[in-house]
């Protein structure tokens, strides 16, 4: 990145190559929805061209790219009042699963991972999906660490209730 | 807002435990209290079971659209960051001479420099506008273009480049009509024969026919030809198609 920053542009396919299709999952989970995600990734390296001066040595480059991506989601969600229309944007794919019953679990957790609100849900996809550390998660969303593994914590006990609440609606 | 089922040894442990950051006692103490605990071991369950949910992949598109903007980005990248705000300094300062030169008459050759160069730099922000990722923007850069009194070979080549391969069909169909206003110069001519082979769009190709005819172009006729007879063409194009070969031999 500091050489994307210093003027070499070019080094920036680089950097897509490395982390393009891992945002994209990123965003993916996020909206569930693949063209906007395609965009919201684009849009992002965009801003990093243009904005490659505010990248400082020393800094996490994963932290920075993700709060990128991240202040985009929450833009559009401005814009589009996303959690009204999130039950009917929600597409989620074939599963790899093979049983009928696997299937089904894994269609239970899209659907909790959807309902669970957008805060909870991004800290966890970060750290569950992205395998970021508590410390990096802290810095991209403007928290104490600790806060940090506190609102990851309560994430999970989150999705669990609803994945339970799902699983009992659908054996009743 | 605290979940419903809540453990506070789970809260201070359980994602220090996931991320392998307790001490080998703490470790061991708390898988011991997950197997007697309903809730920790049910939070674990799951963001094991969480591993497994599938994504999809982005799609073929997506590395060609970021080449894309790449390409886009770079002209706007090395170009000239700085020249909305020099060209509104140099206007600011240009009103400024202009009024009062005006006075004078002996000043008369630096106020026509003057314009001479405002006129350079209006060229050069209109340019700088066509290159931009916004299509709003490269729209903004067609007008701009248009208002321009006899602009230089960069912005009509802009204008023209922008016909060819601009990604948005609402900025295709500007710049047909700006370059209409230059249909004196064989390299507008030359680029509307050779763009109508380029478009996908029906409403792009109609109104480049018809800025051909126009221009009374009798050179278009075998570029006419051949569209029509494409299968994939669209049937409104090919009618006015055969209507613009017969306006054309009539003229």
């Amino acid at each position: 990145m500091a050489r994307v920053r210093d003027g070499d542009s070019s080094q920036l396919s680089i950097l897509f190559d490395r982390h393009g299709e891992k945002l994209f999952r990123y965003c993916w989970r996020m909206n569930q929805d693949r063209q906007l995600s395609e965009d919201l990734v684009q849009e992002a390296f965009c801003r990093m061209l243009r904005f490659r001066s505010s990248f400082r040595d020393g800094h996490s480059f994963q932290a920075w790219i993700y709060s990128i991506v991240r202040n985009l989601q929450m833009d559009h969600w401005r814009k589009k009042r996303f959690e009204a229309d999130w039950d009917e944007s929600y597409d989620a794919p074939a599963p790899a699963a093979t049983s009928l019953e696997q299937q089904q679990q894994t269609d239970l957790l899209h659907q909790a991972l959807a309902q669970l609100p957008p805060s909870k849900r991004e800290i966890l996809i970060m750290a569950r999906f992205e395998n970021l550390r508590h410390e990096q998660i802290a810095e991209i969303i403007g928290c104490e660490t600790v806060a940090a593994r506190v609102r990851l914590h309560r994430a999970i006990a989150s999705l669990k209730d609803i994945y339970l609440d799902l699983t009992q609606r659908r054996s009743a | 807002m605290q979940p419903r089922s809540f453990c506070p040894t789970g809260e201070r442990q359980l994602t220090a435990y996931l991320e392998n950051r307790l001490q080998a006692g703490d470790r061991d103490a708390f898988r011991e209290h997950a197997n007697t605990c309903e809730i920790c071991s049910a939070e674990l369950a799951l963001w094991d079971q969480l591993e497994s949910l599938p994504a999809p992949g982005p799609s073929p598109r997506f590395r060609t659209n970021f080449n894309n903007m790449l390409a886009a980005e770079r002209p706007h990248q090395s170009g000239r960051p700085w020249l909305p705000w020099a060209a509104a300094a140099l206007f600011a300062v240009g009103g400024f001479f202009a009024g009062n030169y005006s006075a004078s008459e002996r000043r008369q050759p630096e106020i026509t420099e003057l314009r001479g160069e405002l006129r350079n730099l209006r060229g050069l922000v209109a340019t700088s506008l066509l290159q931009q990722q916004s299509a709003v923007q490269r729209l903004r850069g067609v007008s701009y273009s248009v208002a321009l009194d006899n602009p230089d070979e960069d912005v009509v080549a802009s204008l023209v480049q922008t016909l060819r391969s601009d990604s948005s069909v609402d900025v295709r169909l500007a710049a047909t009509d700006a370059l209409k206003k230059y249909s004196d110069r064989p390299i507008v001519r030359q680029a509307f024969i050779e763009a109508l082979a380029l478009q996908g769009s029906p409403l792009v190709q109609i109104a480049l026919i018809d800025a051909m005819v126009d221009f009374r172009e009798g050179r278009a006729a075998g570029a006419f030809k051949s569209l029509a007879s494409d299968t994939a063409t669209n049937p409104a194009v090919k009618t006015r198609i055969a209507t613009a070969l017969e306006e054309l031999k009539v003229q």
